[in-house]
């Protein structure tokens, strides 16, 4: 049977602040990105990333929905930001913190999914993000944010950097890349 | 989930010409689950709409968690005739800037109903993730994707939907 869900690369950090996977194959249709991090960050709330495609800062745009303060939703637009020199996408909250009440091994988890990213077509993806503190505090981490992406560039994706908003990454935070394929 | 063996691709269908539905027929019973990717353009933007088993009549039924950048909510619908792929999440005249991907749960059984999760992806219009319901006990064995309630927009060239087939053991 054809192996059309393959593991490209396994990341893993235990210090830092930035995250690069470089030298994707070409041979898949899809990619599927597993992340678990946390950052060290004693401030309260949920930290952040930048997601940078191929090092290019630019062409980022997006829709979001999330919960917040434990109990409420709001939805967002997808800025540019800039965190520890990669600039790239904003994905909220993808990396829970030490605040006052959260856990102290609790990771957050996301699922990013990017079709025919070696297309000459503008890269869309698909984030579902999800953070438990075991607190109702509201600045914990807990929060669950669903993001639509869009990178309106036609370059075939080689690289995807990642940058923490605050904090360094606290051992293990995982980054685990799979290729897809159609065929 | 192990590499390979159980993410299987079934079919994929990349357009050459402009069609009304997309079908996927002769869908074998062997898979646990069933994920539809699509990344699809449309004549005019409209929703992603589905039909199973060539069933027109009004089965299905569906709840809409959804964002747009500005506002947020959820909707529902009982009783319609056609499952929905997305609602701000949507497909435009421009290839590349959405993605839908559907699940369909333990779609070979012929004791429940169907389930079919879905989380679709338009960065300008915006996100969903959406829950459907068949109400039939029929194993799934075709998909008919198409635009709108009516289903009755068109797809454009190039238009690529993937199905692949995910296997418990």
């Amino acid at each position: 049977m054809a192996n059309t869900f393959t593991l490209i690369s396994s990341t893993t950090v235990t210090s830092g602040t930035t995250v690069s996977l470089t030298s994707i194959p070409q041979t898949y249709t899809d990619l599927l990105l597993l992340v678990s991090a946390r950052s060290d960050y004693t401030g309260g709330g949920a930290v952040s990333f930048a997601m940078s495609f191929n090092s290019n800062g630019s062409s980022y745009t997006g829709r979001s929905i999330q919960t917040y303060s434990a109990t409420s939703v709001t939805g967002n637009s997808t800025t540019t930001v800039t965190y520890n020199g990669i600039t790239g996408a904003l994905l909220r909250s993808m990396a829970s913190c030490v605040s006052g009440a959260s856990t102290v091994s609790t990771f957050a988890n996301s699922s990013i999914y990017i079709p025919n990213y070696t297309s000459s077509n503008y890269k869309s993806y698909s984030t579902d993000t999800v953070s438990e503190g075991n607190t109702t505090a509201s600045n914990g981490p807990q929060s669950i944010i669903l993001d639509a992406g869009l990178w309106s560039n036609t370059a075939a994706i080689t690289s995807i950097d990642f940058g923490l908003e605050v904090g360094s990454f606290v051992s293990p935070s995982t980054f685990y890349l799979y290729g897809i394929k159609n065929s | 989930m192990a590499a390979g063996s159980t993410y299987t691709p079934i079919a994929t269908t990349t357009l050459t010409a402009t069609a009304g539905i997309i079908t996927f027929s002769s869908i074998p019973s062997i898979y646990t689950d069933l994920i539809l990717i699509v990344q699809g353009k449309f004549d005019v933007a409209g929703d992603l709409r589905y039909r199973l088993n060539n069933d027109t009549s009004t089965n299905y039924s569906f709840t809409i968690l959804y964002g747009t950048g500005s506002s947020n909510g959820s909707a529902r619908s009982s009783s319609v005739s056609s499952g929905i792929g997305d609602s701000y999440g949507n497909i435009d005249t421009t290839l590349g800037n959405s993605v839908q991907i559907l699940q369909f749960l333990n779609y070979s059984n012929t004791t429940t109903y169907k389930t079919s999760l879905v989380r679709s992806n338009n960065a300008s219009g915006g996100v969903d993730a959406l829950v459907n319901l068949w109400r039939s006990t029929s194993a799934i064995n075709q998909i008919d994707l198409a635009k709108n309630s009516s289903m009755s927009g068109t797809w454009q060239i190039g238009s690529t939907v993937t199905l692949y087939g995910i296997a418990a053991a």
